[in-house]
């Protein structure tokens, strides 16, 4: 009996085998409908209905926008709420829930139209008393929001974080419809603060029905509703019917939470999600190279630098000679066209082109030149090379193993002998803030404001975990970044930074290495869909031409 | 059996609390890098960082922190995660059935395929079949988990591209296939050595001699009379072997990306995640000592021979 039993268990589990098999058949017909041109003429009516499969690379830490720090959450988050502004295709603020703004002349007080009309996802409407609570809500120490450091400039909020006052001066609900913010001093980039995950606005009573865990019981007034999470394995958002802007044209989205890139791309291939933002590094060749993605392949470029960094309060980094010596001796352009297969841009200099007003055409990056290097470390009294190794310290990770070897091949032709030492990234960022690294690698993903770069990491105000983790401190550099950060926007401003980044190159505390491109596939019966330079942007004109 | 299970019970308290200090110091004294820094991500403050500390209470004495995390473990609770802020318990509560479900399949896949594969063995040793099932499951043993998931998903997944590459699809059985058969390749190698070892042993004694000469059948012999007889030690290894699947197995997990407790605690130590680290130890540790007990109960149901006092 017990023989017959195992029997059955056997061909029960090679006939679910079987199945699958046919499963995966079936798929492979539906994908080549799918793949088929879409009508010329689509009527208004029949772009609505479907879903909309995305993908995200983890289980996102959380829904709840004031504890938000990372992409994957943001990802989601965006769907299910709104900030005042958002950026457009072009990286260009413009209204999200505001739908017009003004700065008082001394750059201190901005005041915030609002739409009629905004509801909730619970039915409430909304109002400008929400984004009082909102915003105080961020900035208050019981809730420990990682990101209260958004609002340093608004007046009052010293003062309510020391408990000296119960509201923060600086928000105020003018009327039900009218939402300002006075800051306590002049500050530009305040602006991209309130494009932040961190700023979206939320419904008092559901965060404070849920308490922490508003975190699975997000509630806001985005295009698409919280419906479900299970952990590590998918997100759905349903359509909401009474988003101010007009009803999305999608039912739903489904996100799958599919960490391996490989799986993802498979997972893609077979129509099962829609986009893949992370094309794993084995299929580049087929997807770039190939007329199969044609179609499909969506290039961007994103507002992001890969750089080696070096402490410039350790030997040999101390000399500027070394310094310059080490950024002409790295071959950015190899490492974007070989190592990185193109899907780089060979650093010119620190801030990524896309900025708006920003002209980097008048900046001078510091270029491969392996004779100029080794004068350099020459002149810096190493002529027979550097007599030390020097520790180059990255995340353990395969592509930044692969860059810091070409790093340490191109330091030995100037008598440099690095030493490369991994660890995970819980050590690696401890140890790179404290300045317990000579040389490190980081990656950067910053605002359309020079600001986001120059200032944060490059200020010697922020030392450490700052950002500034290079140690790096210059008079000059500093007084342009702070004074330009308190000018309006326009060209004044944009010169101080365009002279603080030639400071900064020349000075040469990095070696940034290449700019990020964002690199998507999207089915071709996605239409509406829209890449800037921050990655994805929202599915609200997003409609499928072949509905499941 | 009553007082044998409570006396059991009492004395896994003082090995929760060891396994919960070890864990504590681990976590606290040895593990480098700081949790508040990874929540914080790239750009932080040092007042945004203190306040977090305060709140998390990182900034109390170290040993005011171990006995509030050794008091609130009897309460039930075990904390909330520092990077999703949700109740460790509740993380735990909803990654178990994933992993209840694959061990529990790679279990099935282990116990049909190695016990059938031993029986075989033992009742034809030293023949072909036997020498292939037993270098079979000398491989199986040997090789790495990871490594045989790695290979099947090459094979399976990428190149025939029959079955899906790995997640957890919600629910949709292919999805559990690959993992289930990596994970339960080496269980069934050791349940076939076990079996069949045992098997030989048991079918050489006097009972089994006695069966044969009253005329039974060669099939009531082996699976009424020898098989029972020769499953308890094979049970010690199953027992053992599920509690170490039940905990969440690390590696299958991550390789397959199923959302279990496994992944969920290798995610919670790259995010340096104290109290999701300390709970899911914790975790493992009551799965091993109930699976433990339960298996040391069932012995008395094969073999009525055993007695609880």
């Amino acid at each position: 009996m017990k023989k017959w039993k195992s029997l059955i268990v056997l061909v029960l589990i090679f006939g679910l085998v079987l199945a699958g098999c046919a499963g995966r058949q079936q798929k492979s017909e539906d994908q080549e409908q799918e793949g088929a041109e879409p009508p010329a003429e689509v009527s208004e009516k029949d772009k609505f209905g479907g879903t909309f499969k995305g993908r995200l690379a983890s289980d996102p830490p959380t829904l709840d926008p004031a504890y938000i720090t990372d992409t994957t959450s943001g990802q989601v988050a965006e769907h299910i709420f709104d900030g005042l502004v958002q950026y457009n295709e072009e990286m260009e603020i413009v209204g999200n829930l505001a739908k017009d703004w003004k700065v008082s002349e001394d750059g201190l007080v901005w005041t915030f139209n609002l739409h009629d009309n905004i509801k909730f996802h619970n039915g409430r409407e909304m109002t400008a008393d929400d984004f009082v609570y909102s915003f105080t809500r961020i900035v208050d120490p019981e809730t420990a929001s990682p990101r209260a450091w958004i609002f340093d400039q608004v007046k009052g909020v010293k003062e309510f974080r020391d408990g000296k006052a119960d509201t923060v001066e600086g928000f105020k609900a003018v009327d039900t419809t009218t939402f300002q913010i006075t800051l306590s001093e002049a500050f530009t980039p305040f602006m991209i603060m309130l494009t932040m995950n961190n700023a979206y606005v939320v419904p008092k009573e559901e965060v404070e029905r849920y308490g922490e865990d508003f975190t699975t019981h997000p509630v806001g007034t985005g295009a698409f509703q919280f419906v479900e999470w299970m952990h590590d394995d998918h997100v759905t958002l349903d359509v909401n019917e009474d988003y101010f802007a007009g009803r999305p044209y999608l039912d739903k989205v489904n996100f799958r939470i599919i960490p391996d890139d490989s799986a993802a791309f498979s997972e893609y291939e077979q129509g099962n999600i829609h986009d893949l933002a992370a094309i794993p590094e084995g299929q580049l060749e087929r997807v770039l190279n190939t007329d199969e993605f044609k179609d499909e392949l969506i290039r961007k470029g994103r507002l992001g630098l890969y750089y080696v960094g070096m402490n410039t309060q350790k030997e040999p980094f101390t000399d500027k000679k070394v310094r310059q010596a080490i950024n002409h001796a790295i071959n950015k352009q190899m490492i974007a066209d070989v190592l990185k297969h193109g899907t780089v841009t060979a650093a010119k200099g620190i801030l990524p082109p896309g900025i708006p007003d920003y002209n980097q055409e008048e900046i001078t990056g510091l270029e491969y030149d392996l004779d100029k290097a080794k004068a350099l470390m020459s002149d810096a009294g190493y002529s027979d090379g550097y007599p030390n190794e020097i520790e180059l310290a990255y995340n353990t990770d395969k592509g930044h193993q692969m860059i810091a070897e070409a790093v340490q091949a191109d330091l030995k032709k100037i008598g440099i002998n690095v030493k490369l030492v991994n660890m995970d990234w819980g050590v690696y960022i401890t140890k790179v803030d404290n300045g317990d690294t000579q040389m490190y690698r980081m990656g950067w993903i910053g605002d359309p404001d020079p600001d986001s770069f120059l200032y944060v990491l490059l200020n010697s105000a922020n030392f450490g975990p700052g950002g500034n983790a290079s140690f790096f401190s210059n008079a000059e550099f500093d007084r342009l970044t702070n004074e330009a950060r308190t000018l309006p926007n326009g060209p004044e401003r944009m010169e101080k930074y365009q002279k603080a980044e030639q400071i900064a190159l020349d000075e040469a505390p990095w070696v940034p290495l290449y700019y990020y491109n964002n690199l998507i596939l999207r089915k071709p019966y996605v239409k509406g869909y829209r890449v800037n330079a921050s990655g994805v942007m929202s599915y609200t004109n997003v409609w499928l031409s072949e509905k499941d | 059996m009553l007082t044998y299970i409570i006396r059991r019970s009492i004395m896994a308290v003082p090995i929760l609390i060891g396994v919960a200090t070890i864990t504590f110091l681990l976590t606290f004294v040895f593990v480098p890098g700081d949790p508040v820094r990874m929540i914080m991500g790239q750009h932080a403050d040092e007042a945004t960082i203190d306040s977090i500390r305060d709140e998390m209470g990182l900034n109390r004495p170290l040993s005011v922190q171990y006995f509030d995390f050794v008091l609130k473990i009897f309460k039930g609770d075990l904390g909330r995660s520092y990077k999703t802020r949700r109740p460790v318990i509740e993380s735990i509560a909803e990654r178990f059935p994933a992993t209840l479900r694959l061990g529990l399949s790679a279990m099935a896949v282990a116990i049909v395929v190695g016990i059938t594969a031993g029986i075989v063995s033992a009742v034809k040793p030293y023949s072909v079949v036997d020498g292939i099932f037993m270098s079979l499951a000398l491989l199986g043993i040997s090789i790495p988990v990871f490594y045989l998931g790695l290979l099947l998903i090459v094979v399976f997944a990428v190149n025939l591209n029959i079955l899906p590459v790995g997640g957890f699809g919600g629910g949709d059985i292919r999805y559990l296939i690959l993992p289930a058969i990596a994970l339960g390749t080496a269980q069934a190698a050791r349940i076939a050595r076990m079996t069949r070892s045992s098997m030989m042993e048991v079918i050489r004694m006097d009972y089994i001699r006695t069966a044969r000469s009253k005329g039974l059948s060669e099939k009531t012999v082996i699976f009424k009379h020898a098989l029972r007889n020769a499953l308890i030690p094979v049970i010690t290894v199953i027992g053992t072997q599920l509690g170490y699947l039940l905990g969440g197995t690390v590696l299958t997990e991550t390789t397959f990306s199923w959302p279990g407790v496994g992944r969920m605690a290798v995610d919670a130590v790259q995010s340096r995640d104290f109290p999701m680290i300390q709970g899911t130890v914790l975790f493992m540790a009551i799965i091993f000592i109930v699976i433990n007990l339960v298996v040391d109960l069932s012995y008395g149901w094969f073999d009525p021979r055993i007695r609880y006092e």
